[in-house]
């Protein structure tokens, strides 16, 4: 009952979309689009920054070749208009826009692309995101609007990776930490630590006319019941990260509107499978049975989540239909499949979690108390986040952990830096060569189908073995006042303001 | 009639300091007999009576995981209770210790106990608890070490002032020309002289651990869940402040009245033990 | 007297070491790699040992804290490891915010402490004084970020008199400056208002029992003027030092104020900086929190003394 309700409110939401662009109004200019961030940016620098919130503010400012579309499952153009991929799927070629300027007044040209290229892959340049383009193995300028890739290997997820190239000028007197360059919509102009980040409208920008707003002021406010009152006020007139229980009260409210997406944000309980009693196959599975998914997706998200037995969204081209449902609710199965790897009268082990994400420290409290009733007994640990990584991530400290995950577009990206051998997401330590090869045939597999098939393969081998289980999917919630028009949510925390217009 | 009889009469003469003790007896009551005062398996979540009011059967109401909060106080009573004791005992030793080898040897071991509590005191008391606890690792143990480390250097500051009173007076000096030793001296003059100031600041140290655990919950890094701490109910409470305002307002309410108690406790302990209240 | 400030001020130096250096160690033995926190947690291990060796960090901690410290005597602070914003820029954005928000906080809580103190005080065990003093053990009673979130929802939410969040600049206007503190120094000051006004009273109450003021009222002096020209002054100068303490509690205890409600102060910056591990800027905020809790605790010392030149400075005091 309550996935058909979900459904109904999912498909009036979808009415409702509809009717707006039946009813679409001419956009207006003008106006400040006050948002909240949900804590400080780490830094401006979109080749440095690994926050959720960085990326908030940052895309605004720069842009990269391709952009995923709302729905994440494939790149449109944007700094390039046009691209062709080698029958090999070892070249590609893009051309670029023309006629593009930076905020500083530099046309954009293909020497930018390299110059963004370099910088990250700079060897000395503390990079995020270096480890996205190990497969390329040179980039050439052959003229001003074309640049082109060639592949070590082929790569099918390298459209995707290649949203992290973002464009700034070939200029090396600017400063890209202190004042960010970029050919978006927006121009950053001052960033006071802890209280905002302005960026001001572009009026070069290339979309002509874009965008509406005059100016973007982002102002970092961590706790919820803060900033949802500055919400109700008119204090600001956007937010994000939107608590599930306040979801319906903001929903009712005429002078607001809520945005919400089921994406790629998803909760799971991994083991550490070096460790007993997690280096059992069976023992991990029980703890698949042990999570009451429904009760989670009610309590602790006010029914806005859904139960989820793997990393890719059941919507997925590459999810595999055979492994729906195969977990669900059934500690009688879990005791049963504990006694069968010889732990009959269960055992103990700490589940390690982080204040940072308080929703998983809840879903924790609700699978130790259901391990109780077989015996199990889970102590509960937070660790402030910087100890979680160093403990969980770095050492491989843990018995068992959740936390959230979020993003991904290509399979590729819900399963080989986790589940690959060596890689730093790989925090369960689970490793075998089949898996691997799987996965990196999946990697290079040219055609849909084929890699579609090995995909499936994959997630028979991760429900079977096991080393995570899931959870839920969770929905992302945004919220504005009613009167900002034109945002569209993506399946992640995207805050792209370039269509955003204030009907005043 | 002895010292003690008359700190009896003067500390029972001050109704509020009474009532003081008589709410720290109902809480150890409750603390103690926990498992049979709690209605209900304070960790035991009933996800069909989510954020209940109060009624007859839950008479604090539910939180989101429909835990009873009446019984949910009455086990978090335990933690409380133990953070304010083992805190300040930590607290109380420590900074007892150094207060009396300072105020008792002066010179150079004086100028370098109170230059370190110097820099404790210098160290804003919330950000040396994070710190403390950031290196510890969380849990309810280790809010009791932080709490004491950073309640030190007020004791020591305490007892050496006191010292420092006691020492010259004449049979302080009586007793050092008889060749009486230190140690002799210390526990038999000094200690129990600067025992009063020690005693008044107990309880405001207890009251202040109390406050400084729900601090650390509020960051995660009080008491770890499901365990009830009172610090770690508003904490997570706060965001439910609107819709059920049952789950933060009875924690909340007895942090206060503890330490509320606490309070009435010192402020009688001070007007008993100083010879110059008069009583009216 | 200014000898005994110079030696005040040189027994500063020792203190703001120690303090450097203990922070400096607990930094170092806290779990948690800034490099990590500054590259992600997808970092491999080359790349995180690549930039601990460009951040120093792979130096012996004594090396480490050399650097710092003569950086430190060259007035240089750093660079934050995250924002990569010179730390010295960063406490200049933010520490007038925490300055500002003591500041009120004080004003405000001595404004209503120190006549409820009085009152209480001469009015002794009368209803208004138990009224009043339960009051002030309400304040120091309840959690601060719960009766935050209080202010919050009935001032901003329900009232609609004051923001919930944030710090106006002096150019956007004085009501709208003044409007945005209001409830974080409130929050912030509720604490010291407890606590002062119970030692006003207590002070007062020393005062009063004293033979000069027995023998001003024998003299056929009024009350008012007993209290105000008599016992006020003298029951003041200790308040006075409570209230130098009061300056470093309400820095320490901005920490968790700032974060509710957002305001851009050095508080929430160190509770930031410590989550992140951003050393230098965990460093220079409670080196300042230090330096400015022992200066204010000095210019106490000092006013006392001239407030009263009866007190003899002792040696010892420090």
């Amino acid at each position: 009952m309550r996935l058909v309700g979900q459904n109904t409110r999912v498909f009036i939401v979808l009415i409702v979309v509809a009717l707006g662009f039946v009813f679409a109004q001419e956009p207006k200019y003008g106006g400040t689009l006050t948002v909240a961030l949900h804590g400080e940016i780490d830094t401006i620098d979109p080749h440095q920054s690994v926050t959720i919130v960085g990326n908030q503010v940052y895309q605004n400012i720069v842009e990269s070749l391709v952009t995923p579309n709302a729905n994440l499952d494939a790149m449109e153009p944007e700094l390039a208009t046009d691209w062709t991929i080698s029958e090999d799927g070892l070249t590609y070629t893009f051309n670029l826009r023309q006629g593009v300027t930076f905020h500083n007044g530099q046309p954009f040209t293909s020497a930018d692309v390299i110059y963004s290229y370099n910088r990250i892959m700079n060897p000395d340049f503390p990079a995020a995101d270096a480890s996205s383009f190990t497969m390329v193995e040179a980039i050439e300028a052959p003229d001003e609007n074309t640049v082109v890739f060639k592949l070590a290997y082929p790569f099918g997820a390298f459209l995707s990776k290649l949203e992290q190239l973002w464009i700034i000028p070939n200029d090396e007197s600017i400063d890209v930490e202190q004042n960010l360059v970029g050919t978006g919509p927006f121009a950053f102009k001052e960033w006071i630590s802890g209280d905002h980040i302005t960026l001001e409208r572009f009026a070069n920008y290339w979309d002509n006319g874009k965008p509406y707003l005059d100016a973007v002021v982002y102002r970092p406010i961590p706790e919820d019941a803060t900033k949802l009152v500055e919400l109700q006020t008119g204090g600001l007139n956007f937010i994000s990260n939107v608590p599930y229980k306040d979801v319906a009260k903001l929903e009712q409210d005429t002078n607001l509107t809520v945005y919400r997406t089921l994406g790629v944000v998803r909760d799971h309980f991994g083991f550490n499978v070096n460790k007993p009693p997690f280096d059992n196959a069976l023992v991990r599975q029980a703890m698949g049975y042990l999570i009451d998914r429904e009760a989670i997706a009610e309590a602790i998200f006010e029914g806005h989540a859904q139960p989820a037995q793997i990393a890719i969204p059941e919507s997925h081209w590459a999810f595999n239909p055979a492994i729906a449902n195969t977990y669900t609710y059934d500690p009688a199965k879990a005791k049963e499949l504990l006694t069968e790897a010889g732990y009959p009268d269960g055992f103990s082990a700490t589940i390690k979690v982080s204040p940072t994400y308080p929703l998983e420290i809840k879903m924790a409290e609700l699978i130790a108390e259901a391990g109780r009733e077989i015996g199990v007994n889970f102590e509960i640990i937070q660790l402030e986040w910087s100890t979680w990584i160093d403990e969980v991530v770095s050492k491989g400290d843990f018995d068992t952990e959740i936390v959230l995950i979020s993003g991904g577009m290509d399979p590729d990206d819900f399963f080989y830096q986790w589940h690959h051998s060596g890689e730093v997401f790989n925090l369960w330590r689970y490793s075998t060569p089949e898996l691997d090869k799987m996965l990196e045939d999946a990697r290079k597999a040219s055609s849909q189908e084929e890699r579609k098939a090995l995909y499936y393969q994959i997630q028979d081998t991760l429900i079977k073995e096991a080393p995570m289980v899931h959870i839920v999917y969770n929905e992302s919630i945004m919220a504005s006042a009613s009167n900002v028009k034109g945002f569209v949510m993506t399946g992640r925390e995207d805050m792209t303001f370039k269509d955003v217009w204030i009907d005043q | 009639m002895s010292g003690f009889h008359k700190f009896r009469k003067r500390f029972s003469r001050n109704h509020l300091a009474v009532l003081g003790v008589a709410i720290i007896l109902l809480l150890l009551v409750c603390a103690l007999f926990a498992p049979w005062l709690a209605p209900y398996d304070p960790i035991k979540s009933n996800i069909r009576a989510r954020l209940e009011p109060p009624t007859l059967q839950h008479f604090f109401g539910t939180d989101d995981l429909g835990r009873d909060i009446f019984s949910r106080i009455i086990f978090g009573s335990r933690i409380s209770l133990q953070v304010g004791l083992v805190a300040v005992s930590i607290a109380t030793s420590a900074g007892m210790l150094m207060g009396i080898l300072a105020g008792y040897f002066g010179g150079f071991l004086d100028s370098l106990l109170m230059r370190i509590t110097d820099i404790l005191f210098a160290f804003p008391a919330v950000l040396l608890a994070i710190a403390i606890m950031a290196v510890l690792g969380p849990s309810t143990f280790n809010v009791m070490i932080a709490v004491g480390i950073v309640y030190i250097p007020i004791f020591a500051r305490i007892t050496r002032a006191s010292i420092l009173v006691v020492r010259n007076q004449d049979y302080v000096e009586a007793a050092q020309s008889l060749g009486v030793r230190s140690a002799g001296i210390i526990f038999r003059h000094i200690i129990p002289n600067a025992l009063d100031a020690v005693i008044v600041q107990i309880s405001l140290a207890m009251a202040f651990a109390i406050l400084v655990e729900a601090a650390l919950s509020f960051l995660g890094l009080g008491t770890q869940p499901p365990d009830p701490s009172w610090g770690s109910m508003l904490s997570f409470g706060r965001q439910y402040m609107l819709e059920a305002p049952w789950w933060t307002l009875f924690p909340g309410l007895a942090i206060f009245l503890t330490v509320f108690a606490l309070h009435l406790i010192g402020d009688g302990l001070r007007d008993a033990l100083d010879p110059k209240t008069v009583l009216e | 007297m200014t000898t005994y400030i110079i030696k005040r001020l040189f027994l500063l130096v020792p203190v703001l070491l120690g303090v450097s250096l203990t922070t400096f160690l607990l930094l170092r033995l806290t779990p948690g790699d800034p490099a990590t926190s500054i590259l992600g947690v997808q970092a491999t291990p080359v790349e995180v040992a690549r930039i601990r060796k460009a951040l120093g960090l792979d130096k012996p901690w004594y090396v480490q804290y050399g650097i710092w410290l003569g950086n430190i005597f060259q007035g240089d602070l750093g660079v934050s490891y995250q924002s990569k914003k010179p730390v010295a820029e960063l406490v200049r954005q933010r520490f007038p915010a925490t300055l500002e928000l003591t500041v009120a906080a004080l004003l405000f809580s001595t404004l209503l402490a120190i006549p409820i103190g009085i009152l209480t005080a001469i009015k002794r065990n009368t209803a208004a004084d138990h009224a009043f003093t339960s009051f002030g053990l309400f304040g120091i009673s309840m959690p601060d970020f719960w009766f935050a979130i209080l202010l919050i929802l009935v001032f901003s939410l329900y009232l609609g008199w004051f923001p919930a969040s944030g710090r106006s600049p002096w150019a956007a206007g004085i009501g709208k400056y003044f409007k945005h503190l209001v409830l974080p120094a409130l929050a912030l000051g509720l604490f010291n208002i407890g606590a002062l006004m119970r030692f006003t009273r207590s002070s007062m109450l020393e005062v009063i029992g004293q033979d000069y003021i027995r023998t001003a009222r024998a003299k056929g002096l009024s009350e008012n003027r007993v209290v105000l020209h008599h016992a006020l002054r003298n029951a003041l100068i200790p308040t006075i030092t409570v209230l130098g303490l009061q300056i470093g509690y309400a820095l320490g205890g901005s920490v968790i104020i700032e974060q509710v409600f957002a305001w851009p102060g050095i508080g929430w910056l160190a509770l930031t900086a410590i989550n992140q591990r951003d050393y230098p800027v965990v460093m220079a905020v409670v080196l300042i929190n230090a330096l400015v809790f022992v200066l204010s605790n000095l210019i106490v010392d000092v006013l006392y003394t001239w407030v009263n030149p009866r007190i003899r400075i002792s040696e010892e005091a420090a």
